[in-house]
């Protein structure tokens, strides 16, 4: 490996691992100190309750995932469908979009119980949710995506005859998808966080459940072990996409989306 | 197989905002079979519009195309066309070698003869780079790997809008004399869309001379140099000749009165 690589892998990986080594060892000593308020623990007290009680964090994390999951999906499907229709039929562009700003903008934590009493109370809830937390990337990936190609590629399709179905296939879908995956990676800490806010209007398992009853039961720790583990998912989610954008975009095309 | 193209008439008006721009006025024009064509005009006079509604792009507002006697719709469908774009317009997440085969994928492989692309990629000089990806290459190969792919489905009609534009003096004199080459080689009809004035001359076999907005064909200039043409060619007084015409032709009167009558002393000519 030569300098300018390992230079390169040094700052991506080592540096930011050092630094965060070395807050959480100072974060500690503050605490052996005393030095911490009451309502941080060190950082050493919030691994240990990992080690302490395992089951805890999977029983948590698991049905938080899955709802999560399960949302996003949802959202995924109704975004590229909304969307697909919106660059299809140009008098739903702008209501579609419209549409999804609204949703964009409504507070999670006051719709919640609102859906809580038509949906009932169950896992359903929690799903809505993070489906109406993620739509809006995905959808504006879509609607952005698909409008991509420029006046001389739609001019060729055209010279060449060839049919709508065609066009989508070999000129607006492959156009769509770097807008489309940057929708869906922005979509995915969404999608989590939307998860663990319905989780608190009623839910007995899931990390916001967690977040809870540490709460109301001034267990600083396990709060902050909460905090972690939705970062954990949260930023689990981004890579995941990310590495999916990385594997499925081989003319790597940067794009940027306007919101 | 080549077709002749017939323009009757042909009028083409847009709507801006709250008014009209005729683009187009009356254009008459007729390119015989097999032959190489330009149309030349500055900035804005209409021809890319031309070319646009002789390959069915658009639709004129008024008077009529024919390919081969037949309607441009028709001639579409069939694949007489050949289109290159000023820019390439390559799909950036294809290969060459599957941008070129890029007219098969929509045609169907078994329907319709069609050139062989690794035969295109040699023609075109780009060898070595089938399973590169557009960006890694050069405007000027990006644009030779345009042409092969308009020539993929052997186009009776080959239309070129400004195709070298965007390019340096060195590649695009290069392109020049690869495209008189691939054109012979093909046999189809061409008509080029250019705003320089010596390429014009040196590709063509007749050059039409437009006007500013609305676009009216002014000037017919045949070249009457002989094929293949050579670079040495464009130093003999014959092409120095249809080159002044030309530009007589653009600019009428103001030329005259700039540079009187020394059309016997080549040096005084810029060549682009």
């Amino acid at each position: 490996m030569d300098v300018a690589k390992a230079k390169s892998a040094f700052s991506k990986v080592a540096l930011p691992m050092g630094v965060l080594v070395a807050i959480l060892c100072a974060a500690q000593t503050l605490k052996y100190f005393n030095l911490l308020p009451i309502f941080v623990p060190g950082p050493w007290d919030v691994v240990m309750q990992i080690w302490t009680s395992p089951t805890l964090v999977s029983s948590n994390v698991l049905p938080t995932l899955y709802k999560a999951s399960a949302g996003y999906l949802i959202a995924a499907i109704v975004a590229v469908c909304a969307g697909s229709l919106a660059v299809l039929v140009r008098m739903l562009y702008g209501p579609i979009y419209n549409f999804g700003v609204c949703i964009n903008s409504v507070p999670i934590i006051a719709t919640a119980p609102l859906i809580a009493l038509t949906m009932g109370n169950g896992p359903q809830v929690q799903i809505a949710i993070a489906a109406l937390a993620s739509q809006f990337p995905m959808l504006v990936g879509t609607m952005q995506g698909l409008r991509s190609a420029d006046a001389r590629q739609l001019e060729l399709m055209h010279v060449l005859s060839a049919s709508k179905l065609q066009t989508l296939r070999y000129l607006l879908a492959p156009g769509a998808l770097p807008f489309m995956l940057a929708g869906f990676k922005i979509a995915a800490p969404s999608a989590v966080l939307g998860a663990i806010t319905a989780e608190w209007v009623g839910a007995d398992r899931g990390i916001g459940a967690l977040m809870l009853y540490a709460l109301f039961s001034y267990d600083t720790p396990k709060v902050w072990l909460s905090v972690l583990l939705t970062c954990a998912l949260a930023a689990s989610g981004y890579g995941l996409m990310a590495l999916v954008q990385h594997y499925v975009l081989w003319w790597d095309r940067d794009v940027e989306l306007e919101s | 197989m080549s077709k002749d193209l017939r323009v009757f008439d042909v009028s083409m008006e847009f709507t801006r905002r709250d008014s009209n721009v005729l683009a187009l006025d009356r254009v008459e024009m007729n390119v015989p079979a097999g032959r190489f064509v330009s149309i030349i005009g500055p900035s804005g006079c209409g021809k890319s519009t031309l070319l646009r509604l002789i390959a069915d792009v658009m639709q004129p507002s008024a008077g009529r195309v024919a390919v081969g006697g037949r309607s441009p719709a028709e001639a579409r469908r069939e694949h007489e066309f050949g289109f290159v774009f000023q820019s390439p317009t390559l799909l950036p997440w294809r290969t060459v070698l599957q941008n070129i085969e890029l007219p098969l994928d929509i045609v169907g492989r078994s329907k319709r003869p069609h050139s062989s692309a690794r035969d295109l990629i040699e023609l075109v000089g780009l060898k070595g780079f089938e399973s590169a990806l557009p960006p890694e290459l050069s405007g000027g190969m990006q644009q030779r790997a345009a042409i092969a792919r308009a020539l993929m489905l052997r186009p009776s009609v080959l239309l070129l809008d400004e195709p070298f534009g965007a390019l340096d003096e060195i590649t695009r004199q290069r392109m020049n004399l690869e495209l008189l080459r691939i054109w012979a080689e093909t046999g189809t009809t061409a008509l080029l869309v250019t705003h320089s004035i010596a390429e014009a001359v040196f590709m063509s076999d007749q050059v039409l001379v437009m006007s500013e907005r609305p676009g009216r064909i002014t000037g017919i200039v045949e070249v009457p140099l002989a094929r293949p043409r050579t670079l040495d060619m464009m130093r003999s007084t014959a092409f120095f000749e249809c080159v002044n015409r030309v530009r007589d032709g653009l600019f009428g009167v103001e030329a005259h009165a700039g540079s009187t009558e020394h059309h016997d002393m080549p040096l005084v000519v810029e060549a682009y």
